[in-house]
């Protein structure tokens, strides 16, 4: 298809999917409201029953929202990781910067620090403190790019096994929280506040909107890095840039939703193969194609054994594995 | 050739404990086509990529028509100086006219799009290098002399008045070498660009250059016209092989060749 025509086909047919979503998780769960109810609701009509209210104001619309904003934040992060290592196999989860987040929030539980009434506020900071060290790990531990992307990708892998084991001990070592962190780890929405919500809203704010600003540099990043520097990009600065903000939103939505892997390396994949890899129509598909995949997979989480809810970051995990092994085989040029 | 297209001084540059370049100086005239010369490792690559200031030049200084490098930024200095490196493949499936129209960064503020004057550019680059018909293709499925045709078309629309290259025909057919050599060569008489390249092929590089540079494990052995450095005394002094050096008459005046002997 042609990409200009593509684009906005897509586009519209995107948002009606997210829009349809938004409803169908609004109205769908562990009890079904109807649709009529749900809008009437919304519009502050008020409902017939007092629980329909309170489901939908203060637990689905936190937890769908807290959804959109993940999805959108992780499948953005994935698409600036893969330009940035020049490897289509990259995204936080794969990179271990997700697990930096959570071993840093882990840590923070056992020592008391990201407990009681601040503690909503503190856990992002604690989170991106973790993330921002584990990008700078990888990055000095592999060389930076002047290695091949396999080192870049096999230190992350590394960290990543390292950061789960030390994360699984202070679990261990703080058996009284056990369960409630072992769900955070695997990924859940079931968390989700009109207070995270407003923080995570701020630290897209801060992490995502810069990079509508960058697309032509990030453009420039697929290329071998002596074509890029001789066109006039700033490679370092550009890189360090696109590092800190990535680590930004990651860390936030990992903070309070635990790890959900394979967002981020699936949506800018099956987004590219649409519309291409120039970012200034994959950045806005990208942001609706993750939050379509978080919503769907908090979907299936809610309903597929209700009342029994499953952990989301196991549904993206199981979607994603495929994907990431058929890119494995068929990328050598990537890696 | 009066003003001097890159004035490179006292250049001294190392990857280990040994220094690559110990205070050198290269002049390049504007408007002419120059050879970089070499055996392996004599420092060609790392010769254009201090032109290009990917490598740092530490104490040394560098000018763009006159105009001092080390004042400039990334912008600024692509807007003087191009680079078409060796043909290693974009692994991302971008188009032909996308991958040029990267050519034009340096013009374009961070909201915008492309403008007409960018459009226009980027068209006449790929006309001008015959490549109207591939411009939607994907640049990775190009064959190996379309692909370099798109990475010098890519630096055309960078509109910079030097262009450097590094070994842009190694890889390819003789059929394919003296078609972007020769493209090279019109671009400096059409578009009063210098083009400064390395190359391995002696012969090119006599048949081509209006000036060679010869390296050998970083000195600066010589610059001239290739008929200077080209001699039978030097090739064999420096790449370490015996020679034999032919020369014919042709249409164009006397025509050298350089065949090295084979054991």
């Amino acid at each position: 298809m042609n990409r200009n025509i593509g684009t906005p086909v897509l586009t519209i047919a995107l948002l009606t999917t997210l829009v349809l979503l938004f409803f169908a998780s609004l109205t769908h769960g562990s009890v079904t409201i109807p649709l009529k109810e749900t809008v009437n609701i919304l519009m502050g009509k008020g409902a017939e029953q007092a629980t329909s209210e309170h489901i939908i104001r203060n637990l689905r619309f936190p937890r769908i929202l807290g959804g959109i904003i993940t999805g959108a934040a992780l499948a953005a992060s994935g698409m600036v990781y893969q330009g940035l290592f020049r490897n289509v196999m990259s995204d936080p989860f794969v990179l271990g910067i997700s697990s930096g987040a959570a071993f840093s929030v882990s840590l923070g539980a056992y020592l008391g620090i990201v407990t009681g009434a601040a503690g909503t506020y503190v856990v992002p900071l604690v989170a991106c403190a973790g993330a921002l060290l584990t990008s700078i790990l990888i990055f000095f531990i592999s060389g930076g790019l002047r290695n091949s992307t396999t080192t870049l990708l096999l230190t992350g892998v590394a960290l990543n096994f390292l950061l789960s084991a030390l994360m699984t001990l202070f679990l261990y070592l703080n058996r009284t929280q056990l369960h409630a962190i072992l769900q955070w780890t695997m990924g859940s929405f079931v968390s989700s506040t009109w207070t995270k919500v407003g923080i995570l809203t701020v630290t897209s704010l801060i992490g995502i909107a810069p990079l509508f600003f960058l697309t032509h540099e990030m453009d420039l990043l697929l290329l071998d890095e002596e074509s890029a520097h001789s066109m006039g990009l700033s490679m370092r600065r550009t890189r360090i840039l696109l590092l800190i903000l990535c680590t930004i939103s990651t860390s936030a939505t990992v903070a309070f939703f635990g790890i959900i892997g394979f967002v981020g390396l699936m949506v800018p994949h099956i987004m590219r193969l649409v519309v291409g890899p120039l970012h200034r129509r994959l950045l806005p598909l990208t942001l609706i194609g993750g939050a379509i995949m978080v919503l769907i997979s908090d979907l299936i989480a809610r309903t597929a054994i209700a009342p029994t809810e499953l952990p989301v970051g196991v549904i993206t995990s199981i979607a994603g594995t495929p994907l990431f092994l058929i890119l494995l085989v068929r990328s050598r040029r990537g890696l | 050739m009066s003003q001097a297209a890159i004035e490179l001084k006292h250049l001294t540059f190392s990857y280990t404990d040994q220094p690559l370049f110990t205070d050198l100086s290269i002049s390049f005239p504007h408007g002419s086509f120059v050879s970089i010369i070499g055996p392996n490792g004599a420092g060609k690559t790392t010769l254009i990529r201090a032109l290009i200031r990917t490598i740092d030049i530490g104490s040394g200084s560098l000018t763009y028509h006159g105009f001092d490098a080390a004042h400039m930024n990334r912008k600024e200095q692509a807007r003087h100086i191009s680079f078409v490196p060796q043909s290693n493949r974009i692994m991302w499936d971008l188009s032909v006219s996308e991958c040029v129209a990267m050519g034009r960064y340096a013009y374009r503020s961070r909201f915008s799009q492309l403008t007409g004057e960018d459009l226009r550019q980027v068209d006449k680059a790929i006309e001008d290098l015959g490549l109207s018909h591939l411009a939607h293709r994907i640049a990775s499925e190009l064959s190996g002399g379309e692909y370099q045709r798109m990475l010098i078309a890519r630096a055309i629309a960078q509109n910079a008045s030097i262009i450097a290259l590094d070994e842009p025909v190694s890889h390819l057919d003789i059929h394919h070498q003296v078609e972007i050599l020769s493209l090279l060569k019109r671009l400096i008489e059409t578009q009063e660009v210098t083009v400064i390249t390395v190359l391995h092929d002696l012969n090119a590089a006599y048949t081509f250059s209006d000036q060679v540079v010869l390296l050998d494990r970083g000195a600066h052995v010589a610059t001239g016209t290739p008929q200077e450095i080209l001699t039978k005394d030097r090739i064999e002094l420096v790449y370490k092989v015996h020679v034999d050096i032919i020369e014919r008459n042709g249409d164009r005046g006397v025509k050298r060749v350089i065949m090295p002997f084979w054991r």
